[in-house]
C-alpha cells in the first residue's frame, strides 16, 4: 500500500539541536534503520528508531519515519500515535498529515483520512500523492463527484499520472454503469436507455448494435433531437451512404445550419459525385467551422469535379493551411496543378504527398510500405 | 463442352452465316454487316458446365482457428493448350493441409490427392479428364499461382507454379508429361510467392520470369480483430513487412539468373497481381504490380535495360482521392479502344475497383467514378478478372471473381458479404453497366471467388472462363451469349521473338475504329489466361487491317482478314 517517501526527506528536526556526538549517533542509527528496512528487517529497524528516540525524544523526523515503518507493517494505530506526537511537536511538519491520512485510510476511517489529506494539501509543499489519496478516500466514502474533482486536479498538476487517469476512468465507467442499471430499473425499454446503449455501442464501434438501439430510442420518442444524426454517423462509419444520407437529411430538418450534419452530407454527396449538392452542404458547414481542414478538402474535390480547378486549388490550399500534416490534400492539389498545366507545381505536391504519407504511416505505427486498408 | 452446346452453336452459326451472306453482298466495301456499323447489344448468358464437362476440383485452403492469412488467399488457374491439340486444357493450383496451430516456421506440404494441383485435359468432345498424376503435376507445398509460358521456345507450354515456401518450374516434355526442373533452372525462390508473369524483359527472344511475393510472413500466431467470440479475423497486410519481387532472367540454357536488383525492379511490395503492357508506346514492355494496401507499382522499362518505379507520378499508385487500397487483381488492357493500354485493379469493398485511363502522355486518369464502376463495385471485393469481350461487340467487358477476404466481415459490416456473386460488367463504349443479373443463374450464386482465367474453351468464338474459389470448387463457365456479332482469334507464333509472342501488340482496325491488345498470359490474380488474342468484330465480317508489332521490333500488317476464325500468325523474318 504505502509509501516510504518520508524516509527520503532529510528535514530539519530537533536532531540539529543535539550535541555533535549525539547527532552522529542518531544519524548512524537512522542509516542503519533505513538499511534494515530495505532488507525487510522491520523489527530490527523499529528497534533502531526507538533507540534514536531515546537519544532525541519527540524528534518529528524520527517519529515520522517510525510511523511510516509501522504503517508499512499495517500497524496503523501505532503509526497514528507516532504521527500525532510528531505533529504535537511540529504541527506542520512535512508530510506527516499525509502519512497519518494514509494510516486512517488503511483503517478505513475515510472521514478522518480526508481531514488529514486536506490538512496536508493546505501545507506549503504537500506530498505529491496526497491529492490522489484524497480522491481515493472521497471515492471510498461515496463522494464520487468530489473524488472526480480531485482526480481532475491531480491530472492537471501531473499530466503523466497514470494512476489518477485509471481511477478517473474507473469512476466514470462505474458511474455510467450505475446510471444504466438505474435506468434499467426505471424502465428497461425507455428512450434514455436505448439512446445511452446506442452511444455505448457506437463508442465501441459496434455500429449495427448502435443503430438498433438508436432506432428503438427513436421509436419511443420520434422527435428526439440528435438521434437521426447519431444513426447517420453509425451508417456512415459502415459506408452505407444511402442510409446515412437519409438520416442526415432528417437531422438537417432539426438544425439546418449544423456544421457536422452538413459536413457528412457533403462528404456523401462527394462520394456520389453529386458535386453541386456537395458544395451547397459544405458551404453551410464552412460557415460554422471555417478552419476545418476536411471541409476545405471536400470543397476542393467538389470544385475539381465541377471542372473549376482554380477554386479547387484555393480550397485545397486552405485545407493544407488548416492541417499542414495531412498528405491527401497534396495529392489532390497535384492533380489540380496537372489540370492547370503546371507540371512543376504538380511534381512538388506529389513529392510532398509522398513524404507526408510516409510520416502518417510512421505516426500510425504501421509497417513501412503499408497504407490504409479499410479492414 | 456438351453435345447440347455443340448443336446450339452450330444452329446459331448457320443462322449467322445466312445473315452474313446477305450483308456481305450489300456492304462489301467496309466488310461490315450493318449500315450504321453500330454494335449490337445482346443479352449475356453464361452456364455453369463444371460437372457436365468433368471438372471436379475442391480448393484446400485449410481454415484454422488461428486465422493464418494464407488461408483466405485462394489459388489460381491456367487455361492453356498443353499438348497442342488445339483445345484449351485447365490447370488448377491447390493449397495444402495446415496444422492448427502450425509451427511458426512451417512449410506446409501436400498430404495426399485431395491437396494436389490438377491438370484437366480437354477431350475432343469438350469434356475433361484428370491427368494430373500421369503428367506429374501433383505439386508440392501450399500452392498459390500459375504462369504459363514456353520458356525454351520448343513449341510446348511450360508451367511455373508459385507457392508459400518454394516455387516449381515444370518443363513440358512434349509427350503429355512434365519434368520438375526447378533446381536446375534456379527459379525456386523463397517466401510467399503469388502471381508470376512470363515476359521477355530484354527482347532477346527468351521469356524471363517475374515472380511477385506478398509479405514477409510466417505462421506466427497473431491475433487480429476483436477479442470476442467469432470476431477474430485475418490480419491486414499492415501487420507485416513488404518484400521484393523475384526477377529471373532466362539465360537460354535452361538456367535463369535472379536480376531484380540489377534491373531496378526490387522495390519491396505486397504484390498480388501482375500485368504487362507498353503503356507509354516506347517499344519496351512495362510491368504493373497490384500491391495489397500500399501504393501500386508501375515499373517503366527504360532504355538502359533497367526499370524505374513511376506509379505515383504516372497516377496509378493511389486512387483518385490519394488513398491507397488493397490491390489484388489487375489487367492492363485498352478498354476504350484508343490504342493505349489502360489499367484496372480490383480491391476490397468500400474502396471501389480502380480504373485508370491511359492519357497517352505517360500518365493515367482515375476513371472509376466516370466509368460507372464506382457505383457498381462499391460494396464488392474483387480478385481475379479480365477485360474480355463476351458479346463480341468490339468493347472489352469485365468478368470479376468476388468475395471478401474476411469470413466474418458481416459481423462488423452488415452490408458486406464474404461470399459474393461474380460481376459481369458490360462495356457500352461510354462506361460500364452491371449486367450480372441478366447473365444467368450462376451470377446469383455467392462464392468466395479468387482466381480467374479467360479463354475460348470450346473454340466457338465466345470467351469462356474458369474461376477458383477459396475452400470451394472451381467453376467452368461456358459463354452461351447469343449474338450476331463476329469475332477473330489470333494465335501469334514468334520466331525471332519469344515463341509465345508474349509482349506482341495487335492493333485491329475496322470502320468503327481500332482495338488494341497485348499478347500475354499474365493479369488477373494468381492465374494465367489463354494467350490467344481475341477480338469482337461486331457486325464486321472481316477485319480490314491488323497491325502486329512483335517484341523483336518486326511490324506486320494483315489485310482483309476474315472473321469467325482462329487464325495462326507466324512472325515474319523481317
Amino acid at each position: 500500500m504505502i509509501l516510504r517517501r518520508g524516509r527520503q526527506i532529510l528535514a530539519l528536526s530537533l536532531f540539529s539541536l543535539l550535541p555533535a556526538s549525539a547527532q552522529t549517533q542518531v544519524s548512524l542509527l537512522l542509516d542503519q534503520a533505513r538499511a534494515r528496512e530495505k532488507s525487510g528487517e522491520y523489527v530490527v529497524a523499529e528497534q533502531l528508531y526507538q533507540q534514536a528516540l531515546t537519544i532525541s525524544p519527540d524528534d518529528p523526523e524520527i517519529l515520522k519515519r517510525l510511523g511510516v515503518l509501522e504503517q508499512t507493517e499495517l500497524k496503523f494505530d501505532q503509526s497514528i500515535k507516532h504521527f500525532r506526537r510528531a505533529l504535537a511537536r511540529s504541527p506542520k511538519y512535512s508530510e506527516v498529515s499525509f502519512f497519518m491520512g494514509v494510516s486512517y485510510f488503511g483503517k478505513q476511517d475515510f472521514s478522518t483520512a480526508i481531514e488529514n489529506f486536506q490538512q496536508e494539501l493546505a501545507t506549503e509543499k504537500p506530498h505529491p500523492r496526497c491529492r490522489y489519496y484524497l480522491a481515493l478516500a472521497l471515492r471510498s466514502s461515496g463522494r464520487i463527484d468530489d473524488a472526480i474533482v480531485q482526480l481532475d486536479k491531480a491530472v492537471a498538476e501531473n499530466p503523466k499520472d497514470a494512476d489518477a487517469y485509471y481511477e478517473l476512468a474507473r469512476l466514470h465507467t462505474n458511474a455510467s454503469l450505475q446510471a444504466i442499471e438505474k435506468l434499467k430499473e426505471l424502465d428497461p425499454e425507455s428512450f434514455q436507455l436505448h439512446a445511452l446503449m446506442g452511444e455505448t455501442y457506437a463508442g465501441e464501434k459496434q455500429y449495427a448494435d448502435a443503430i438498433s438501439e438508436y432506432k428503438s430510442a427513436l421509436a419511443k420518442r420520434p422527435d428526439a433531437p440528435g438521434i437521426h444524426f447519431s444513426i447517420g454517423v453509425a451508417y456512415w462509419a459502415q459506408h452505407e451512404w444511402e442510409s446515412a444520407g437519409s438520416e442526415f437529411l432528417q437531422a438537417l430538418q432539426e438544425n439546418p445550419d449544423d456544421p457536422m450534419t452538413n459536413l457528412y452530407l457533403g462528404d456523401i454527396a462527394v462520394h456520389e459525385q453529386q458535386f453541386e449538392d456537395a458544395c451547397r452542404y459544405l458551404r453551410v458547414a464552412e460557415t460554422g467551422q471555417p478552419k476545418m481542414a476536411q471541409i476545405h478538402l471536400l470543397l476542393g474535390e467538389c470544385y475539381r469535379g465541377q471542372k473549376q480547378p482554380e477554386n479547387a486549388r484555393s480550397e485545397l490550399l486552405a485545407a493544407i493551411d488548416a492541417d499542414p500534416t495531412a498528405a491527401q490534400p497534396h495529392y489532390l492539389l497535384a492533380q489540380v496543378y496537372g489540370e492547370l498545366h503546371n507540371p512543376e507545381a504538380s511534381a512538388q505536391e506529389l513529392a510532398q504527398f509522398d513524404k507526408l504519407s510516409k510520416l502518417e504511416l510512421e505516426k500510425a505505427g504501421r509497417v513501412p510500405g503499408s497504407s490504409e486498408r479499410h479492414k | 463442352m456438351t453435345e447440347t452446346r455443340k448443336s446450339y452453336s452450330f444452329a446459331s452459326k448457320c443462322g449467322l452465316l445466312f445473315v452474313c451472306l446477305v450483308w456481305v453482298t450489300s456492304l462489301m466495301t467496309y466488310g461490315q454487316d450493318s449500315a450504321s456499323g453500330q454494335m449490337s447489344s445482346t443479352i449475356p448468358h453464361f452456364s455453369d458446365v463444371t460437372s457436365s464437362v468433368g471438372v471436379h476440383f475442391e480448393n484446400i485452403a485449410s481454415h484454422t482457428s488461428r486465422k493464418y492469412l494464407i488461408e483466405t488467399m485462394g489459388s489460381g488457374v491456367a487455361l492453356f493448350d498443353y499438348d497442342n491439340d488445339g483445345r484449351l486444357d485447365i490447370f488448377i493450383v491447390n493449397g495444402a493441409s495446415l496444422s492448427d496451430p502450425a509451427p511458426q516456421r512451417a512449410i506446409p506440404q501436400k498430404s495426399g490427392p485431395s491437396d494436389w494441383n490438377r491438370l484437366y485435359h480437354q477431350r475432343p468432345d469438350g469434356t475433361f479428364e484428370d491427368i494430373t498424376e500421369k503428367a506429374g503435376l501433383q505439386g508440392e507445398g501450399y500452392g498459390m499461382g500459375v504462369a504459363v509460358g514456353d520458356y525454351d521456345n520448343d513449341g510446348y507450354e511450360d508451367l511455373y507454379v508459385t507457392a508459400f515456401g518454394g516455387n516449381k518450374l515444370y518443363h513440358n516434355n512434349r509427350n503429355r508429361t512434365f519434368t520438375d526442373v526447378t533446381d536446375r533452372a534456379g527459379v525456386r525462390g523463397m517466401g510467399w510467392s503469388t502471381s508470376a508473369a512470363w515476359v521477355d524483359l530484354d527482347n532477346d527472344g527468351l521469356l524471363d520470369l517475374v515472380v511477385l511475393r506478398y509479405l514477409d510472413w510466417n505462421f506466427d500466431d497473431i491475433w487480429c480483430g476483436e477479442h470476442r467470440e467469432g470476431y477474430r479475423s485475418y490480419c491486414t497486410p499492415d501487420v507485416f513487412h513488404p518484400i521484393t519481387p523475384l526477377v529471373f532472367h532466362n539465360d537460354g540454357n535452361g538456367h535463369f539468373t535472379e536480376i531484380s536488383h540489377n534491373i531496378g525492379m526490387d522495390e519491396p511490395g505486397k504484390g498480388l497481381g501482375i500485368a504487362i503492357a507498353d503503356y507509354d508506346r516506347d517499344g519496351r514492355i512495362d510491368i504493373c504490380v497490384a500491391n495489397d494496401s500500399m501504393p501500386e507499382f508501375l515499373y517503366h522499362n527504360q532504355a538502359n535495360g533497367r526499370f524505374k518505379e513511376v506509379g505515383l507520378s504516372a497516377g496509378i499508385a493511389v486512387d483518385g482521392e490519394g488513398h491507397s487500397f488493397a490491390g489484388m487483381g489487375i489487367d492492363f488492357s485498352d478498354y476504350n479502344n484508343d490504342g493505349l493500354p489502360d489499367l484496372l485493379i480490383t480491391d476490397l469493398a468500400d474502396q471501389m475497383y480502380a480504373l485508370y485511363r491511359n492519357n497517352g502522355d505517360g500518365t493515367f486518369a482515375y476513371e472509376t467514378y466516370s466509368s460507372g464502376l464506382g457505383r457498381i463495385t462499391r460494396t464488392h471485393s474483387g480478385w481475379g478478372f479480365r477485360f474480355f469481350d463476351y458479346d463480341n461487340d468490339g468493347y472489352k467487358d469485365l468478368l470479376i471473381a468476388q468475395g471478401h477476404d474476411l469470413d466474418n466481415i458481416q459481423l462488423t459490416f452488415p452490408n458486406l458479404r464474404y461470399r459474393e456473386p461474380m460481376l459481369l460488367a458490360r462495356n457500352t463504349g461510354h462506361g460500364f453497366v452491371d449486367v450480372s443479373k441478366d447473365a444467368g443463374s450462376i451470377f446469383a450464386e455467392p462464392w468466395v471467388g479468387r482466381g480467374l482465367a479467360v479463354g475460348d474453351i470450346d473454340n466457338d468464338g465466345r470467351l469462356d472462363a474458369v474461376i477458383t474459389t477459396n475452400e470451394g470448387p472451381a467453376y467452368v463457365l461456358r459463354n452461351d451469349t447469343a449474338t450476331p456479332n463476329h469475332w477473330l482469334t489470333l494465335e501469334l507464333i514468334g520466331h525471332k521473338s519469344n515463341r509465345d509472342a508474349i509482349g506482341a501488340e495487335v492493333k485491329l482496325v475496322t470502320p468503327q475504329g481500332i482495338q488494341f491488345a497485348t499478347v500475354t498470359t499474365a493479369a488477373s490474380y494468381l492465374s494465367s489466361s489463354d494467350k490467344r488474342v481475341h477480338f469482337g468484330l461486331g457486325r464486321n465480317v472481316m477485319a480490314p487491317r491488323i497491325e502486329i508489332r512483335w517484341p523483336s521490333g518486326v511490324h506486320q500488317i494483315l489485310e482483309n482478314v476474315k472473321s469467325d476464325q482462329n487464325l495462326r500468325v507466324d512472325e515474319p523474318a523481317n
